[in-house]
């Protein structure tokens, strides 16, 4: 700023020397004229002119003095030009992220940058990807070290899962804060509730951080440690992740409008038996049960034979071959999408605006299955008078979603991906053969006759009034803001469905509405003292009330199918009652924090917050959250000052403590409701019964996380490496989890606190920028993140615990079985005091008996698995299970490579989690050759043990393992991946200056581009049972990942 | 800016003072127990929670699976499914219909126990609230006898819940078969003395009571190991006698004309139901029509998943040929609901070519009606009725020998056109044999065959169950199960996985 007013006052002098006079233009990184750039002679200092309102400046430089302009303005890196042999010029500046100015936003406030005592990662976006991106948590991933993010592109609108630094909690939904502009979202695991389905069927979790619109974010912050999220107290727990939508700045309106394209593909296909191939398992199988042949085999065509009422042999082949699917190929197709967006900015001295909308039309890989959304956004700030300013975000946005591809969770040949994965592939008239509750259903029927669509509208809004005090540095803050969501999920099962054929059309019908506001009255103070003193404090109170009610409705037997999920009036039963859920909770708290420089070198900030949350009782429904963090700015001393080789080096520590209660409220009343059915009456009507539903805790209190960090920023000179690192040790105590109990109780689980956690990690972010000049630039960004979670306590008593064969004394549970039905009935994971979170335990096995072996365990056969007996008691029972595999990940990282020549671009971003393994509960019937009327993996069948051709590898026609009691090792895998998550590149299309348009970038990219990976399934990021906390690591009918390739266009006016 | 305006947007924020942490859920409490609408409302959610699928359909399924008297085509068509290597044969695992059931059964007594502990019974009611009231903590006694009666028949030593559970009480060890018979008995009293008809029609009376303690006087009597100190056999017998023939004497219930409509929708709550659950299609409390109804009989989806061994059959054919039972238990003919074609099983097909036709399908809750639509029906559970009574008078008698026998039993042949068999008319022991049998054509598949077939012991059992199959001369092993011969394993389910994996306090 100095140089700037010596460069005004100097401008009158220069017209009387003689000189040679420069004209040019100034542009910001993003293509838009820069007013206000101070331009200065170099080896004079004080020569110099500023750019006009449209970027134009005109310098004459004396001819005693050096032909050198430097460049320079607030939150740009410097620029040094040669002009001695140009007369013009056009400079683009770039903006410089390491600004020490630059200000950081905190929980309910900013900081300078410098002054940041927490750990906290920033994640910045250029639109180029912004506007790829259909969800935040696609930001996420692979950008922020210690936040894993478990999404699935495949299935538009499917849920997700964001963890930052592990796992504090066993609970299962260990979301972190989302806060939109100082609105607090606490949506991410919310969903409408399940109308109860026919027979096993299970909701798909679908998204609940729609609305926030990537291309209106102009950067997150995610608050990792306690220091930084105990501002927000017992919901600061699992971090927290702060969103600063753009704003105009005071230059020329800017247009901008984008335009993306693109097509979607499934990335992997299990590879099954083809039709000929499984019709000679299918004979095999049915001629070893002691049956007759069902096909005939032609070349490759497929003919069944039929054998009449009376079963006379020898049957009779069908005139017609049968049709033969490939199923995944059939299913699968390519999904087409489009989004376009505009948005305008601007401002004056008193004020700005920033103002956009946005279509986006996606389709998935399946052909009912797609995403439709609007979206509108409104932010304005405006100075009422010198005093008081005003700021207003306003929101809209409204989405249509249609079947997210898994279609149906629970069921094993009830579910869509199940089906398609192992439908037979060989279909003829007659199905007489065929198991008789399984007969209708085949993949085809998910894509035309079922339905599963949402509507989502949610509004988003905040109006803030900053009144300036009296006293120099302190203002009044008052902010109000609100957050309204409503969703209507519809899911309906046609005649050809199996579910639909039982009941005969079967329609669900679940709303949500939720309603929350937050009233924040805040006291701000900010001020410098002799330039040795900075204080940046803040008190106030805040009131958070959010009111939830959601409805489910089913009805069955349709007089017609027609309306599908538009008329419930066609349906004559009525299997779920229309019922309204209730869940409100309201939040008051007090808060404070005073953030303290000295010198420039030493900060200190303390925090403190006192929440009353209205989900416990009296008793227990206060709670305090305290935090400490220093920072000693290092790069300021003088003895690493002298060292010239630090632009900045902060030494961090923090400690603090946060809670954490996000469980449902009413968890210590006893709920005496309704039950899930009626009873009936002496005349074939209805009772209506009442139900004890829960056992009441009223015990219940908070989750306690105390947490310490430690960490360096660093950043060599001319910010050629920049990074920060650092360690944390964070435990939790007083779990609240839904702990299962035994069901002799009458219960299945009751929400308790009980056990704590710990998680131990180390993360590392570094940017390297080896090369910047005016033509190339180039540069790396990379995290990694290592985190082990483990559990210090349980709280439940010492029992007989099996490892390898010996009984050990050890607290220990188990989590929950994963399928209702016979296929995947065992838990795979077991939580036991002192190991890793949910650990995978079962029966460990080697190869298949064999016909000449005499050590057959009590009831095996040749060519069954042969299960080590652990304890060499002859039997496999339940005291032969083990430890088996691990499904929390060593490390998860990312990184990034982003390289600029000339006008093109080009930015990759890689994501990986390594040494985790995955429970592949796909295997246990499409690797054994069950013998049942189902498709197989190729090995399974023409691997499998035979008498005269014995395998090790797979066993012998007709081995299940449905109703095992425990997993085996046969189903985990390594699940380890490195992913080409993003490429992008752009082009910057040359533009005449004299164009109305500013700038144009055209790019392709490509999502999901390639994994590396050992594991066998589709994919190996399992969104399968995300927030149950008690099923970890399992891939049950997970859908398939898709790959997205690009192109897209923003073209700024 | 004046500064009254700022000194109302402070006031506007400081209201945020006085606001509100207090929860209201939309749900009652405890006292609702104390209204006699609502506290009768509860005592449906027990019903109601017998009704549940795990109680029902799979409890039935479970029962009828370990009797020894069915196959089922549920996990495949063949005889080496899950459920036929397995329960079916009488060699139980760890299996999930088992579970469901532990649980399904559990939650009723968790919500009679509720009942008992809640419901204010004043000692001599008079109002007809106070009766009502008194009525409904006899059905919540009546209801959590009848489940551990049912739990421990199946599952052994069981943990004995009489309270809520609550966060420091979610574990409990396991009590002897001996404790809980003693507890149930108890309550089977306490419920006997309690219920007095208030609830009305639909519900069972204090007869259910006497019914249910002559059957646990019967268990006890038939093993030696379960009975009190100093209680023998002739004393249990006497026992079941006198709570037997309060029913019989009280002239409260009659046998109906039509056997096979007990079966139906148009008969329920009959003169010879005892005790009945209220099924409804507009409820949604059963699936048994289409879970149970033979495969292709209804226009939907019908699982078809019992039927009976075709020996049982042919043993029962052989014995009554002429019993109109015959038609309202089995089914091997009919038209299919989708093409017009016949089906045919055996014995229609004799073939007994593939495990799928083979076998009779059992046709007691299948979906009467064949144009039905939903997966819903309306035909309620008999769970208790006066012709196993008389069946049970008849053994009773036969045991104390005091003559009766013949009364019972001649009027439940009467109604099935059924002339006595020469069993009746030998010895104590060949009429034991033969009312034993008689249970079987008289109920089989409504829920007891599994006790009854081992209220005498594994070797009663083996002889006249288990080998009879296994021996039997049209067995062909490709199509049928073979029964377990094994004691420790046919006798008895083990405890469900479930448990065992969640409650701190039993073992493997």
């Amino acid at each position: 700023m100095k140089n700037l007013i010596l460069a005004l006052l100097f401008t009158p002098m220069l017209i009387f020397s003689q000189s040679k006079s420069v004209k040019g233009t100034v542009l910001d990184d993003n293509g838009i004229p820069l007013p206000g750039v101070a331009i200065l002679v170099k080896s004079s200092q004080s020569i110099g002119v500023t750019t006009d309102f449209d970027g134009n400046f005109l310098i004459e430089i004396p001819s005693d003095q050096e032909k050198t302009l430097v460049f320079t303005y607030v939150g740009f890196s410097k620029q040094e030009i040669d002009v001695s042999e140009l007369s013009e010029v056009s400079v683009r500046m770039q903006t410089d992220n390491t600004q020490l100015e630059e200000v950081v936003v905190v929980g309910y406030g900013t900081v300078l940058k410098k002054d940041v005592t927490g750990s906290l990662s920033t994640v910045k976006l250029n639109d180029e990807v912004a506007n790829q991106s259909t969800s935040i948590d696609q930001l996420l991933q692979g950008r922020a070290a210690g936040v894993q993010v478990i999404q699935n592109a495949g299935a538009p609108g499917s849920g997700i899962s964001v963890k930052i630094r592990g796992t504090n909690s066993l609970r299962g939904n260990n979301e972190p804060l989302y806060v939109v502009d100082g609105v607090i979202i606490s949506s991410a695991g919310e969903d409408v509730l399940p109308a109860g389905g026919v027979g096993n069927s299970g909701q798909e979790i679908q998204n609940g951080l729609n609305g926030i619109n990537p291309r209106d974010i102009e950067s997150m912050q995610v608050l990792k440690d306690a220091s930084a999220t105990a501002i927000y107290g017992s919901r600061g727990a699992n971090g927290v992740v702060l969103i600063t939508t753009k704003k105009g700045s005071k230059s020329k309106v800017k247009i901008s409008t984008f335009v993306t394209s693109s097509i979607r593909t499934v990335s992997k296909k299990y590879d099954v038996l083809n039709g000929p191939t499984y019709a000679e398992y299918r004979n095999e199988a049915l001629v070893l049960e002691g049956n007759n042949p069902a096909y005939q085999l032609n070349g490759n065509e497929v003919y069944r034979i039929s054998y009449g009422d009376e079963g006379d042999e020898p049957g009779t082949s069908s005139a017609q071959p049968a049709s033969v699917f490939r199923w995944q190929d059939e299913l699968f197709r390519q999904g087409f999408s489009n989004k376009v967006g505009v948005s305008a900015s601007g401002g004056s001295d008193n004020g700005d605006y920033y103002i956009s909308a946005g279509f986006d039309n996606q389709e998935g890989v399946v052909k009912n299955s797609s995403l439709k959304s609007g979206d509108l956004r409104i932010n304005l700030n405006q100075n009422l008078s010198d005093k008081l300013t005003l700021e207003a975000r306003i929101s809209a946005f409204f989405n249509d979603t249609d079947f997210a591809e898994a279609g149906d969770l629970i069921g094993a040949n009830q579910s869509f991906i199940r089906n398609v994965i192992a439908f037979r592939p060989v279909i003829s008239e007659e199905v007489d053969e065929l198991n008789e509750d399984l007969e209708a259903s085949n993949p085809y029927s998910w894509v035309d006759d079922f339905y599963d669509q949402s509507k989502e509208k949610r509004y988003i809004g905040s109006l803030g009034l900053t009144y300036k005090l009296p006293v120099k540095g302190l203002s009044y803050q008052i902010k109000a803001g609100g957050n309204v969501r409503t969703k209507d999920r519809r899911r309906f099962y046609g005649l050809t469905t199996y579910q639909g054929s039982t009941a005969n059309g079967a329609l669900q019908m679940s709303t949500l509405n939720t309603n929350s506001y937050q009233i924040n009255n805040f006291l701000k103070f900010n001020r410098s003292f002799d330039n040795k003193h900075r204080i940046n404090a803040l008190l106030g109170t805040t009131y958070d009330v959010r009111k939830v009610e959601s409805s489910i409705y089913a009805v069955e037997d349709f007089v017609t199918p027609e309306f599908t999920t538009q008329q419930p009036f066609l349906g004559s039963t009525i299997s779920q009652p229309l019922r309204l859920v209730k869940s409100d909770q309201q939040i008051f708290s007090f808060l404070g924090r005073v953030n303290y420089t000295f010198n420039n070198k030493y900060i200190a900030t303390v925090s403190f917050r006192r929440d009353g949350v209205s989900k416990f009782a009296e008793d227990n429904r206060f709670g305090n959250f305290p935090s400490l963090a220093l920072a000693w700015r290092m790069e300021n001393e003088s003895f690493i000052n002298d060292l010239d080789l630090f632009e900045d080096l902060k030494l961090r520590a923090g400690w603090g403590q946060i809670g954490n209660h996000g469980i449902g409220p009413y968890g210590t009343l006893s709920d005496y409701g309704v039950s899930d059915n009626l009873y009936g009456n002496t005349s074939n009507g209805t009772k209506v019964p009442l139900k004890l539903n829960n056992i009441a805790n009223p015990n219940l209190t908070w989750e306690k996380t105390e947490q310490i960090n430690f960490g360096l920023d660093f950043s060599l000179k001319n910010n050629l490496i920049s990074g920060s690192v650092d360690v944390y040790d964070k435990t939790t105590k007083d779990l609240l989890q839904n702990s299962p109990i035994p069901t002799s109780s009458g219960f299945t689980s009751i929400l308790i606190n009980r056990g704590s956690v710990s998680n131990k990690g180390f993360e590392l972010a570094l940017d390297i920028a080896p090369i910047s000049s005016e033509d190339v630039e180039l540069s790396f960004g990379a995290n990694i993140a290592f985190n082990k979670t483990k559990i210090e306590e349980l709280g439940i008593p010492n029992n007989d615990f099996y490892i390898n064969g010996v009984a050990q004394k050890r607290s220990f549970y188990f989590g929950q079985n994963i399928s209702r039905g016979n296929i995947f009935k065992a838990p795979a994971n077991v939580f036991v005091e002192g190991e890793e979170s949910s650990l995978f335990y079962g029966f460990q096995t080697n190869g298949i008996y064999q016909t000449e072996d005499t050590d057959l365990a009590e009831g095996a056969v040749a060519g069954d698995v042969r299960i080590i007996d652990q304890n060499e008691d002859g039997k496999i029972d339940l005291n032969d299970r083990t430890f088996i595999g691990n499904p929390n990940p060593d490390f998860v990282y990312g990184f990034n490579i982003s390289l600029r020549i000339k006008r093109i671009t080009a930015r990759l971003l890689f994501n990986g989690v390594q040494g985790n393994d995955i429970a592949n509960g796909n295997l246990l019937q499409l690797d054994n050759a069950e013998g049942i009327i189902t498709n197989i993996l190729p090995n399974a069948y023409i691997n499998a043990w035979r008498p005269e051709a014995q395998s090790n590898t797979h066993p012998r026609i007709g081995f299940t393992t449905n109703g095992r009691v425990a997993i085996s090792d046969r189903i985990i895998e390594d699940g380890s991946y490195l992913r080409l998550n993003n490429m992008t590149v752009g082009f910057d299309v040359p533009i005449s200056e004299s164009s109305v348009i500013d700038k144009m970038n055209l790019y392709i990219a490509g999502q999901n581009l390639f994994t590396l990976t050992n594991y066998s399934g589709y994919d190996p990021e399992i969104s399968n049972f995300l927030y149950t906390g008690l099923i970890n690591g399992v891939d049950w009918n997970g859908p398939p990942n898709a790959r997205t390739i690009l192109l897209g266009l923003n073209v700024n006016f | 800016m004046k500064n009254y305006k700022i000194i109302l947007v402070m006031i506007f924020g400081l209201f945020i003072l006085s606001c509100d942490l207090d929860e209201n859920p939309i749900f009652l409490n405890v006292s609702m127990y104390e209204n006699p609408e609502s506290a009768s409302a509860a005592i449906d959610g027990i019903y109601q929670s017998l009704t549940t699928y795990n109680a029902q359909e799979r409890r039935l399924f479970v029962l009828n699976g370990f009797s020894g008297f069915f196959t089922t085509g549920k996990n495949g068509n063949n005889n080496k499914n899950t459920n036929n290597a397995n329960l079916f044969s009488l060699k139980p695992i760890y299996d999930a219909d088992s579970e469901a059931v532990w649980g399904g059964l559990y939650q009723v007594i968790a919500q009679s126990n509720s009942a008992i502990n809640n419901i204010q019974v004043v000692e001599t009611p008079t109002t007809t609230d106070e009766l009502l009231i008194e009525d409904l903590a006899g059905h919540a006694y009546f209801m959590r006898a009848w489940s551990y009666f049912s739990l421990t028949r199946l599952f052994g030593d069981i943990p004995l819940w009489l309270d809520l559970p609550d966060s420091d009480n979610l574990s409990k060890a396991r009590t002897t078969t001996k404790d809980i018979y003693a507890q149930a008995i108890v309550d089977a009293i306490k419920a006997e003395e309690l219920m007095n008809g208030s609830k009305g029609k639909g519900y069972p009376k204090q007869y259910a009571a006497n019914m249910l303690l002559a059957k646990m006087y019967m268990a006890l009597a038939t093993n030696p190991a379960l009975r009190a100190d100093g209680i023998s056999e002739a004393d249990y017998w006497k026992k079941a006698y006198d709570e037997a023939i309060k029913v019989y004497r009280s002239s409260a219930y009659t046998l109906v004309t039509d056997y096979s409509s007990l079966f139906t929708d148009d008969n329920e709550n009959s003169s010879e139901s005892i005790f009945e659950l209220q099924i409804s299609q507009d409820a949604a409390n059963s699936q048994m029509g289409r879970n149970y109804s033979p495969w292709k009989w209804k226009k939907t989806l019908a699982f078809g998943w019992f039927k009976v061994h075709a020996d049982v059959y042919d043993d029962h054919v052989a014995t009554y040929p002429n019993d109109s039972r015959i038609a309202g238990t089995y089914i091997s003919e009919w038209i299919r609901a989708d093409n017009g074609n016949t089906a045919k099983f055996y014995p229609a097909n004799a073939s007994r070519s593939s495990y799928f036709n083979a076998n009779p399908y059992f046709f007691k809750f299948a979906e009467k009606d064949q144009t039905s639509t939903t997966q819903y029906n309306s035909q309620n559970i008999i769970v208790y009725r006066y012709a196993e009574l008389l069946i049970m008078l008849a053994e009773i008698s036969n045991e104390l020998q005091n003559g009766e026998q013949m009364i019972y039993v001649q009027q439940v042949l009467d109604r099935a056109s059924a002339t006595p068999h020469a069993g009746y008319s030998g010895s104590k022991d060949d009429f034991r044999d033969a009312i034993m049998r008689e249970y079987r054509y008289e109920l089989l598949g409504e829920g007891e065959d599994s006790f009854n077939n081992r209220r005498r012991g594994f070797n009663y059992f083996l002889t006249n169950v288990i080998l009879k199959h296994n021996n039997n001369p049209g067995f062909k092993a490709s199509v049928d199960l073979t029964l377990s011969t094994d004691e420790s394993q046919a006798m008895q389910l083990p405890v469900p996985l479930i448990e065992l994996n969640t409650n701190e306090l039993i073992e493997n």
